[in-house]
């Protein structure tokens, strides 16, 4: 086993609106208090090499907890976990990660925000250029471009990551156009090269065309399921409130000048 | 805690990298875009100049002369721990995304805020060498302690960056603290006065603000006498690494687990 998890709970903090508010007195503290919640309880799974496990839930919330467990970044509250020695957690690139920098530099970055020391990055930097086609672009600004090839950058790091188990945050397709299509091709061939992946998705042709094993995560129990289950699942629930993560703000704040 | 810190220089790359974004997004909406991280402390420097010399004429003993260098001299340093005071609380708000999906070690993203300050820092020194020139002042062998002074600086903000970045998840309100704390160290550090006016039993005492012993060893490169005795920077080092020990703690070490916060 590569990876997995027995029994595993984690516990999140949210905020909640206070319930006693005095009704006609100003609301001179915060309004809202801090409550303990279940991201995910007693869940038990695991993925060995040459594997793929489909993580679906309602909330994106809660398999993104899941991925990070695995990736050695959230301790578990309740069970036990069984880490990989090495895995990289691929998330969607926001655009002021490496907004102001080129091509090549973006690469560089990414595969830095990923995990990968300076003499891994060095290595990687032209395989990755290949795969994200964008071999010719690489000292021109990414702002000229883009989502998609700040996209297909983050995946071709993916591709080329030196990791046995890689850990896809929704982002088991991403990129423009071709790229995006090919993309469920080239991770079934890199789970039939060996390595081991886990996916977060609400994507049902994500979990039939490479899942092998699929959990079903919710607040209260995790239930093990079929990649058709899962897939199934998804579809029933396309509509149904499906929560969209709250994306962060641009950068908004008083950068300030000199204060004295 | 320290696994991840030894593990930064393997990453300076990758945190130059970094750096570079911070700084050309911060500056991108100007006009004159990067010019501005060395016109407001010289505009504020030259402010105070005129303030001091001409308004407040009875002022001209505060500091040393030639004033507009011993302002330069203070305000430059100065601005790099007030950047690195105000923008720290908000550090793990502001990379929170990455910090949710990057392995890199927490106190990255702090170090990242205190390096954009240095960099500005360092942008400065030919602005601060040519006031020097032609200011009526010349370089003297405590030129030598100018290195000694910008690393003490930089462990002095990263003690700083480290702490507000991690208290400011269990207690937001640092943001509006901080704005307090950057007076406080304005008014309260020699940057325009000098400790010359004080009595000679208050002196040492002065050093328990850590910035204070950082200045001297800046502005010996041009007035090596107000150099004081070597326990009273012993005194602000201690309170340097006092600073850094809690920052670290904050971030690391007090059970706050940062990822399930922000």
């Amino acid at each position: 086993m590569l990876a997995g998890l027995t029994d595993a709970g984690v516990q999140g903090i949210r905020l909640t609106k206070k319930k006693q508010v005095i009704k006609g007195v100003p609301r001179v503290t915060s309004t809202h208090e801090r409550e303990a919640y279940w991201v995910f309880q007693g869940l038990t799974a695991h993925v060995d090499a040459g594997q793929a496990l489909v993580l679906v839930s309602r909330d994106p919330v809660r398999p993104n907890a899941v991925l990070r467990v695995l990736a050695g970044m959230l301790p578990l509250d309740t069970g036990a976990a069984s880490l990989p020695d090495a895995s990289l957690l691929l998330s969607s690139p926001q655009p002021r990660w490496v907004r102001e920098l080129s091509v090549e530099q973006t690469i560089r970055l990414l595969a830095g925000i990923y995990g990968f020391s300076d003499a891994e990055v060095e290595d990687l930097v032209q395989p990755v250029a290949r795969t994200a086609e964008v071999e010719g672009l690489l000292h021109r600004p990414l702002d000229d471009y883009g989502k998609p090839v700040r996209d297909q950058i983050a995946f071709a790091i993916a591709m080329h990551a030196p990791v046995p188990v890689l850990l896809f945050d929704h982002t088991a397709t991403m990129g423009g156009g071709e790229f995006r299509a090919a993309c469920l091709d080239r991770l079934v061939e890199l789970r039939d090269s060996g390595k081991a992946l886990v996916i977060a998705t609400d994507k049902p042709k994500v979990a039939l065309q490479v899942g092998t094993s699929a959990v079903i995560v919710r607040g209260k129990r995790a239930d093990q399921v079929s990649v058709v289950d899962a897939a199934e699942f998804l579809l029933r629930d396309k509509g149904k409130g499906h929560k969209k993560r709250r994306s962060r703000q641009e950068d908004d704040e008083d950068e300030g000048g000199l204060d004295f | 805690m320290i696994s991840g810190i030894a593990a930064l220089p393997s990453r300076r790359r990758t945190i130059g990298l970094m750096v570079r974004q911070d700084l050309k997004f911060l500056y991108r909406r100007y006009r004159l875009g990067f010019i501005w991280t060395l016109g407001e402390p010289f505009l504020l420097a030259v402010l105070m100049w005129a303030v001091f010399s001409f308004i407040f004429a009875g002022g001209r003993g505060i500091g040393l002369q030639p004033f507009i260098v011993f302002l330069i001299t203070g305000i430059y340093p100065f601005t790099w721990l007030s950047q690195t005071i105000r923008r720290s609380p908000r550090s793990f708000r502001r990379f929170g995304d990455v910090l949710q999906s990057s392995p890199l070690p927490p106190a990255t993203w702090p170090l990242r805020i205190v390096l954009v300050g240095m960099f500005e820092f360092i942008l400065s020194i030919p602005i601060i060498l040519a006031f020097i020139i032609f200011g009526g002042a010349s370089l003297t062998w405590g030129t030598v302690l100018f290195p000694v002074a910008m690393l003490l600086q930089f462990l002095l903000c990263l003690g700083f960056a480290l702490f507000e970045a991690g208290l400011a998840l269990r207690w937001p309100d640092i943001e509006v603290f901080s704005s307090i704390l950057t007076r406080a160290f304005f008014w309260g550090s020699p940057i325009l006065w000098s400790q010359k006016n004080f009595p000679e039993w208050m002196k040492p005492w002065l050093y328990i603000n850590p910035f204070h012993g950082v200045l001297d060893f800046y502005r010996a490169s041009v007035w090596p006498e107000v150099l004081q005795p070597w326990p009273n920077y012993a005194l602000s080092f201690g309170v340097i690494l006092i600073i850094l020990a809690a920052g670290l703690w904050m971030v690391h070490g007090a059970g706050l687990n940062l990822r399930r916060r922000v």
